[in-house]
């Protein structure tokens, strides 16, 4: 039995952090932050951190959604992926995630 | 400054959320294949196999929320607006049309408004036939400033 929770947070008009976080009792069993921009109706991955298979990392999207690059990633809260995002921006697609 | 956008996800809104998954994915067993092998090139995958896993539990819950971290969201939130989010969040209703008829609205004007609240997340248009069914995403809405 798992607990859901979804969230999108509106940094901008056209930049959002969507959040989903799965729990089995007290323990969160997935977690994942997606920074997207939106462009032409469509809401494009940008950076995204995540702990698929039980493995925290992030990674980064070129303009159009690809997969570019995927960096090992110390596991942080939500708020601390929003202040981040709401910091830097667009600005982190260029910068070294793992100094943060 | 922070909006925050709360929403009850019931059975029918979970029903709903199946039905969207199966629609974009064909079957569950698809979205786990497709999620293992290309979740690199599709970070949605991901998200869709892990709330769909847990929809398939008995006693699993999903929880929605929306927050604004812009004061921008205000430019949607017009009193008409306002008053078709709460005429949704009271009754459900199968079509833009009967919305509009039910407000005594005009249709564009209506359709317009829902095209509005949808682009920020707070109103669902949901595709039934040739009707667009227009459904709230908003149980509550609570403004707050940071210290």
């Amino acid at each position: 039995m798992a607990r859901l929770v979804r969230q999108r947070i509106w940094v901008r008009r056209d930049e959002v952090l969507d959040a989903l976080e799965a729990f089995e009792g007290p323990r969160r069993t997935f977690y994942s932050y997606t920074y997207r921009t939106g462009r032409k109706g469509s809401w494009i991955p940008a950076v995204r951190w995540d702990n698929w298979e039980g493995q925290d990392h992030v990674d980064r999207y070129d303009e159009t959604g690809v997969p570019r690059d995927r960096q090992a990633w110390r596991e942080r809260p939500l708020a601390d992926v929003l202040k981040l995002v709401k910091m830097f921006h667009r600005n982190l697609l260029t910068m070294d995630l793992t100094e943060l | 400054m922070r909006v925050e956008v709360a929403r009850d996800v019931g059975a029918a809104d979970v029903a709903r959320e199946v039905a969207v998954l199966e629609d974009r994915h064909a079957s569950f067993e698809a979205l786990r294949q497709r999620a293992f092998v290309e979740r690199c090139n599709d970070p949605a995958a991901a998200d869709d196999y892990v709330v769909w896993k847990a929809l398939r539990e008995a006693g699993s819950t999903l929880e929605e929320r929306t927050v604004f971290d812009t004061p921008d969201v205000f430019r949607a939130l017009t009193p008409r607006r306002v008053e078709l989010l709460e005429y949704l969040h009271g009754n459900e209703v199968p079509s833009i049309k009967e919305l509009a008829a039910k407000l005594r609205r005009d249709y564009k004007n209506t359709y317009d408004d829902l095209l509005a609240l949808e682009a920020w997340g707070l109103v669902a248009l949901q595709r039934e036939g040739k009707n667009q069914r227009p459904i709230a995403r908003v149980t509550s809405l609570r403004v707050t400033w940071e210290k």
